[in-house]
C-alpha cells in the first residue's frame, strides 16, 4: 500500500512519534456502521466529526473499516463537479489561470478585430450587374480579376464542387426564406451556356442567389454543420468572384447574424451550485439562468462540450442537450435491463457519442453512441 | 409553533406533518410493503436516535435523508418479499464484488458475501423475532456504502479473530518454529521524551492525528488518505510534510521546557535506538532462512536408509 513516490518526499516521523501514535488508547465504543458510513460519505447531516476521527485516530481496526469501505477509485479524468473542486498545487494553478485569461482575452480581442474589419457596405448594384453581365473572363475565378487581387487563387475544381452543395442549400432556404433581397438580376439567374469558364460563371450566379436565403434564415433554422457547409461553399465562391460574394452576403446580414455559426457566437458556460442546480451563462458568465429541469436541486455532475451538456444527479437523474439547454432529454442509462438508480457523481463525454457516468458506489457506465446504449464496467 | 405532541421522545412540529406523506410517496415505502404509519414510526425512530436535541424539527433530517434506501432496507428487514426481490436486484452482484475488492481472494470473498447476506436476512432469530441487520440503517449515508461498511467490519473482525489463531503444524511445515521472535520496539528510557511526544501529540487535532496514524502507521498513500477526507491529495501531502516537522519542533520545546538544553533534547530525539541507521539488532540477531532448513530436511531424509 506504500506509495513510494509519496513517501519519498515526506520526511520521516521519529520512531518515539510512531510509538506512541500506535499505543494511544481507544476510548469509547467504535462508531457503528451507519455512523462510519455517513462519515465516509461525507453526508450532509451532521455526524459528530470530531469523536469520529478522535476514535479513527485511536484504533488500527476502524480506521481499516473506513478505508475498505471506500468505493473502488476511479481512473476516469477530471469532470466537472458541483461543490468546490478540489485544488492542484496551487503555484502551478495561479500560473495557468493567468496564462488562460491572457489566451482567452487575446482571442477575443482578435476575433472582435476580425469582426469589424470583415464588415463592409453592401457591393453596389453596379457590380452585381456586371457579374452578371460581363463578359466570361471577367467573372473567372482568376487572381487577376480586379476585385480579386487580395485573394488566393481557388481552382476551378473547387468551385464546380461547390455548386452541387448550394443547389441542395437552395432547395431548402428557398422553403423557409420570407423574402429575399438581393438585386432581382441575381434572384433570377439563370446558368449560362458552356463555354470554357462557363461553368464558373454559372456556379458564381447559382452562389449568390445561395446567399440570399442564408442570410435569411432565422437562427433556429440554422444547423451548425450545414451552416458551416454553406458557409464554406459559398467563401470558395466568393473568393472565385473576388470577394464580392462574402460582401454581398454580409453586406445583407445583421450583426452577429445567422451566417456565423452559432458556437462562435454564444458558447455557453455551465455551472453546478453547492445545492445541485444547473446555471447556464451566455455572456461570458456575467449572468446567470438556472435551467428548468425536473432533478433541479439534485445534480452533482456535469460534462460539456460545445453546445453539448450531460448532467448527472441523484438517484440515476440524467439529462442530455445538444443545443446550449434550450431542449433537454432525460435518458435513463440501462443495463440488462437493470436501470441506473445509483447517484451520479462523475459525467465525462470526450465527444458527443462517447461518455462515461461513475455513481457513488464507483461502478461506471459507458456509451459510445450518445447515451443510447450502456455498458457498466 | 404548535406540536403534535412527543411519541417516542421526537416532538413532531405540526408544520411536519405535511411532509411524512411526501416523503412516503417519494420513498416509495409503499412498494417495498410498508404502510405509512409503519413509515412514519421508522422515520421517528431515526430522528429519536440521530437527533441528540429532541426539542430540534426533524424535518430537515428527515429531508436530508436517503429515503428509499431507508425505505427498501426496512421493508427487507421486515421480511417483505417484494423489498427483497429489489434488493437482490440491486445489489447482489455488487455484494459479491464488494467482497472481492475487500478480501482480494474469490473464495474468501464468496464466504463474506454470503455469510454477510445471512446476516441482512435475519437468519438469527432473537426472543422469537428475526434480526436483521437492516434494522439499524438510518439513511444518512447511501445504503450500497452501508453495505460496504457492514462488510468491511466483518472482514476486519474476521482477520482479528484469525489472527488469534495459530495453527502448529502449518507454523512447522514453514519452518516458523525456527524464526527468529519478531523483537518489539524497547520502550524508551528516556521517560522526558515520551512526556513531550505524548504532549505534542494531544495538541494536534483529531483529524491531524488520524492522518499520521494513516499515513506512517496504516501505510496508507496520500491519495487514498485524501479520499477519506475529500480533500485533494495535494492537501494531505502538504499536512504530512507540515505536521512532521511541527512535531518535532514541539518534541523539541516540550524536552526543552523539561530542563534539557536545545542540543540535549535534540540528542535525545535523534541518538533513539531505533533511529539508529545502522542496524544492529538485525546484525545480532541469528540468520536463519527457509532455504537452509529445506536442503537439511532433503538431506537428512535422503540420506536415511
Amino acid at each position: 500500500m506504500i506509495n513510494e513516490s509519496s513517501t519519498l518526499h515526506m520526511p520521516e516521523l521519529p520512531k518515539i512519534v510512531k510509538q506512541r501514535l500506535r499505543e494511544a488508547v481507544t476510548t469509547g465504543d467504535h462508531p457503528d456502521p451507519d455512523t462510519l458510513n455517513a462519515f465516509a460519505e461525507n453526508t450532509r447531516i451532521d455526524v459528530d466529526r470530531s469523536r469520529v476521527l478522535q476514535h479513527l485516530a485511536n484504533c488500527a481496526d476502524c480506521r481499516e473499516i473506513v478505508a475498505l469501505s471506500l468505493p473502488q477509485p476511479d481512473a476516469s479524468q477530471e469532470v466537472i463537479r458541483s461543490g468546490a473542486p478540489g485544488l492542484l498545487s496551487w503555484p502551478v494553478l495561479r500560473w495557468s489561470a493567468a496564462a488562460a485569461c491572457i489566451v482567452v482575452v487575446g482571442a477575443a480581442v482578435s476575433l472582435r478585430y476580425r469582426e469589424r474589419t470583415r464588415v463592409e457596405p453592401p457591393a453596389p448594384a453596379s457590380e452585381i450587374a456586371e457579374l452578371k453581365g460581363a463578359p466570361t473572363p471577367a467573372m473567372a475565378p482568376r487572381p487577376t480579376a480586379p476585385h480579386a487581387a487580395d485573394v488566393p487563387e481557388v481552382p476551378e475544381s473547387k468551385t464546380r464542387t461547390a455548386k452541387p452543395e448550394a443547389h441542395q442549400l437552395i432547395a431548402k432556404k428557398a422553403e423557409r426564406a420570407n423574402s429575399s433581397n438581393a438585386p432581382a438580376a441575381v434572384a433570377g439567374a439563370a446558368p449560362q451556356p458552356s463555354e470554357p469558364n462557363a461553368p464558373a460563371s454559372t456556379s458564381n450566379e447559382v452562389e449568390l442567389a445561395a446567399a440570399s436565403p442564408a442570410v435569411k434564415t432565422r437562427d433556429e433554422d440554422m444547423v451548425p454543420g450545414r451552416a458551416k457547409d454553406a458557409l464554406q461553399s459559398t467563401n470558395s465562391a466568393a473568393r472565385a468572384t473576388g470577394g464580392i460574394l462574402a460582401k454581398q452576403k454580409i453586406a445583407g446580414a445583421a450583426p452577429f447574424s445567422a451566417s456565423l455559426p452559432p458556437p462562435t457566437r454564444a458558447i455557453p458556460r455551465w455551472t453546478l451550485t453547492s445545492n445541485g442546480v444547473l446555471q447556464r451563462s451566455l455572456d461570458s458568465g456575467r449572468s446567470w439562468q438556472t435551467m428548468s429541469l425536473p432533478a433541479q436541486g439534485q445534480f452533482r455532475a456535469l460534462s460539456a462540450n460545445g453546445l453539448e451538456i450531460w448532467v448527472g444527479g441523484s438517484a440515476g437523474a440524467l439529462y442530455h442537450s445538444s443545443d446550449a439547454g434550450s431542449s433537454w432529454t432525460q435518458v435513463q442509462p440501462t443495463v440488462d435491463g437493470r436501470a441506473l438508480s445509483a447517484d451520479i457523481i462523475g459525467v465525462e463525454f470526450t465527444d458527443t457519442l462517447r461518455g462515461t457516468l461513475t455513481t457513488s458506489g464507483g461502478d461506471s457506465w459507458a456509451t459510445t453512441d450518445s447515451g443510447q446504449t450502456w455498458q457498466k464496467k | 409553533m404548535p406540536n403534535r405532541g412527543v411519541q417516542n421522545g421526537v416532538e413532531i412540529p405540526a408544520a411536519v406533518d405535511p411532509l411524512i406523506p411526501q416523503l412516503y410517496q417519494t420513498s416509495k415505502a409503499e412498494n417495498y410493503g410498508l404502510t405509512q404509519a409503519r413509515f412514519e414510526e421508522i422515520l421517528r425512530e431515526v430522528a429519536a436516535k440521530l437527533l441528540p436535541d429532541t426539542s430540534a424539527s426533524p424535518g430537515n433530517l428527515w429531508l436530508s435523508l436517503k429515503i428509499e434506501d431507508l425505505a427498501l432496507a426496512r421493508g427487507c428487514a421486515a421480511g417483505h418479499e417484494r423489498a427483497w426481490e429489489v434488493f437482490l436486484t440491486r445489489y447482489r452482484e455488487k455484494l459479491y464484488d464488494i467482497a472481492g475488492y475487500i478480501t482480494k481472494e474469490s473464495s474468501a470473498a464468496r464466504d463474506l458475501a454470503d455469510s454477510t447476506y445471512a446476516d441482512l436476512y435475519g437468519l438469527n432469530v432473537r426472543q422469537g423475532q428475526r434480526v436483521s441487520k437492516l434494522s439499524s440503517y438510518t439513511g444518512r449515508g447511501s445504503l450500497e456504502g452501508w453495505l460496504r461498511t457492514v462488510m468491511a467490519q466483518e472482514f476486519v473482525n474476521r482477520y482479528r479473530r484469525q489472527r488469534r489463531l495459530v495453527s502448529l503444524e502449518e507454523e512447522s511445515e514453514e519452518g516458523a518454529q525456527f524464526a527468529a521472535p519478531t523483537l518489539q520496539p524497547v520502550v524508551s528510557a528516556n521517560p522526558k521524551l515520551t512526556a513531550a511526544t505524548d504532549q505534542a501529540l494531544a495538541e494536534l487535532s483529531p483529524e491531524d492525528r488520524f492522518i499520521l496514524a494513516s499515513y506512517y502507521l496504516d501505510s496508507r498513500t496520500l491519495a487514498e488518505i485524501a479520499r477519506i477526507l475529500h480533500v485533494h491529495e495535494s492537501t494531505i501531502s502538504r499536512k504530512v510534510d507540515k505536521l512532521t516537522k511541527s512535531l518535532r519542533k514541539r518534541i523539541l520545546v516540550g524536552l526543552t521546557r523539561h530542563g534539557l538544553s536545545r542540543r540535549q533534547a535534540e540528542e535525545a530525539l535523534e541518538v533513539d535506538v531505533r533511529d539508529l541507521r545502522v542496524n544492529l539488532r538485525a546484525s545480532l540477531v541469528q540468520e536463519t532462512s527457509q532455504s537452509t532448513f529445506s536442503e537439511k530436511k532433503a538431506e537428512a531424509s535422503g540420506g536415511d536408509p
